[in-house]
């Protein structure tokens, strides 16, 4: 296996790893990752930092509405994942512990967010933009009718993601486009099965009553 | 493309919503249903997924309001429920159109949303988080160095060590007196040499000819004699000067 491949060179009384290349890294698990990392290999850090930059920016953003907060937001669960690495329980998924630093920050948005009118103007203005920027022809073999009704059944979906209550929302997500089974949802929200469940069943309830005229 | 069939009877009553339990009874006379794979195509293309052919027995069809189907339909979707009542959800699921209905939309929803193109973090983001990291470490850093400065508890003892100190070099002023010191007498016969040349006024009254050391008269122009009169008089008795010198005193004149 690659991560045998890190030996340790002993110098004196210090043993220092040896490096290992990026090719190398991409081909070992998290966990093993994460070990090379608690290792000294400083390089397996920014390997992490590949991995799960887009999956996060995608799940922040769909928890928040904000792309350039999602981004800000994304950035400081990198820096709590560099203090805090030497803390996690390597006996469980690093994918479940970084999805809930995610997601813990994304839930202290929400709540300042809730209290601070400004942001909520922000909020606003960038829909505003969303909603003013040129139209994009995705496929040309379609008829502009057909992209414009693409565009915005997929506008309505998305909207109805964000409509739903934070909590559903949360678990929404993270079933649906995250692909989190019950038990990783349940540890990154800190609720018990029985709730996840039930949030997800009125998540999709909820949803599918937002979208069904579109879709239907 | 649809290829839902059912046999033995006129089939289940449609086009109630979810939840309604009366859309999904069926007629007396059905003895079973069979479904098959197929796609049912929506307004938009949805496309509703099916179990192979498989034959439900009446009771099972029945078994089940779309209430309970909706309450567990998530378990369904998730593959989260025990085989029976799978057999059970599907079965409903297949003979209920709203249900089916309800499946659909949420399935092309979420297919939908799967469509949205994904976002993607800014190019320099690895650099950015980098740099953060290296911002952190920088302050850990420093702040390992000089841990007693930087923390709560270093301020106190500083601040502790600093009234200690104070304490200590007064404490013995408290309990002993002030020294007094005894200074030789100084007998003076008379003015000293330096002072003699010097002019004066005797009493307060400004008009009043500065004298030299042995009664000569100062020459005017050390004193200039127009100085207090007429309307500077007035102004002289409101001056904090006149109130200085209103008891008689020696005022020593043209100092400068």
């Amino acid at each position: 296996m690659a991560v045998n491949a890190i030996d340790t060179q002993t110098q004196g009384h210090r043993a220092t790893p040896t490096r290992i290349s990026r090719e190398e890294l991409g081909s070992l698990t998290d966990s093993q990752v994460v070990q090379c990392f608690l290792d000294g290999q400083e390089r397996a850090f920014g390997e992490l930092v590949d991995r799960y930059d887009n999956r996060l920016l995608n799940f922040v953003y769909r928890t928040v509405g904000d792309r350039e907060r999602a981004q800000d937001l994304v950035q400081e669960t990198f820096v709590r994942v560099y203090r805090h690495l030497h803390r996690f329980d390597q006996s469980k998924k690093f994918s479940t512990w970084i999805y809930t630093i995610a997601s813990n920050l994304a839930k202290n948005e929400l709540r300042n967010r809730s209290r601070n009118p400004l942001v909520l103007f922000q909020t606003i203005k960038k829909n505003w933009d969303a909603d003013h920027r040129p139209l994009e022809w995705e496929d040309e073999k379609l008829k502009p009718d057909d992209l414009f009704r693409k565009r915005h059944v997929k506008d309505v979906v998305e909207k109805a993601v964000k409509e739903l209550p934070e909590h559903h929302r949360l678990v929404f997500v993270l079933r649906e486009l995250e692909g989190k089974t019950y038990e990783e949802i349940a540890e990154i929200t800190d609720t018990n099965l029985g709730t996840v469940k039930s949030r997800l069943n009125r998540a999709r309830n909820n949803f599918a009553r937002i979208v069904a005229p579109m879709v239907d | 493309m649809g290829v839902f069939r059912l046999v033995g009877g006129s089939g289940a009553r449609v086009g109630s919503a979810p939840g309604d339990s009366g859309g999904q009874e069926p007629a007396a006379a059905i003895t079973s249903m069979t479904v098959g794979t197929g796609v049912v195509p929506g307004r938009v293309g949805a496309l509703i997924r099916t179990s192979p052919i498989v034959r439900f027995p009446t009771e099972v069809c029945r078994s089940m309001t779309c209430d309970d189907f909706l309450t567990r339909y998530s378990d369904l979707q998730d593959d989260a429920v025990p085989d029976r009542d799978r057999e059970r959800l599907r079965a409903h699921l297949h003979g209920c159109e709203s249900c089916r209905k309800y499946d659909a939309v949420v399935r092309r929803g979420v297919d939908i949303l799967h469509d949205v193109p994904e976002l993607r973090v800014r190019q320099d983001f690895r650099e950015r988080v980098l740099h953060s990291v290296y911002t952190m470490e920088e302050r850990e850093r420093i702040r390992r160095f000089r841990p007693q400065a930087a923390s709560g508890g270093g301020t106190m003892a500083l601040v502790a060590a600093a009234v200690l100190v104070v304490v200590a070099v007064w404490t013995p002023n408290l309990w002993q007196q002030t020294p007094s010191v005894e200074l030789p007498v100084l007998v003076v016969n008379g003015p000293g040499a330096a002072a003699e040349d010097l002019p004066y006024v005797l009493g307060s009254d400004p008009l009043a000819t500065p004298m030299g050391r042995g009664g000569a008269a100062v020459p005017s122009l050390m004193v200039d004699a127009d100085l207090w009169s007429g309307s500077n008089v007035l102004l002289y008795e409101h001056s904090p000067l006149y109130h200085r010198y209103r008891n008689p005193a020696l005022v020593r004149a043209g100092l400068h």
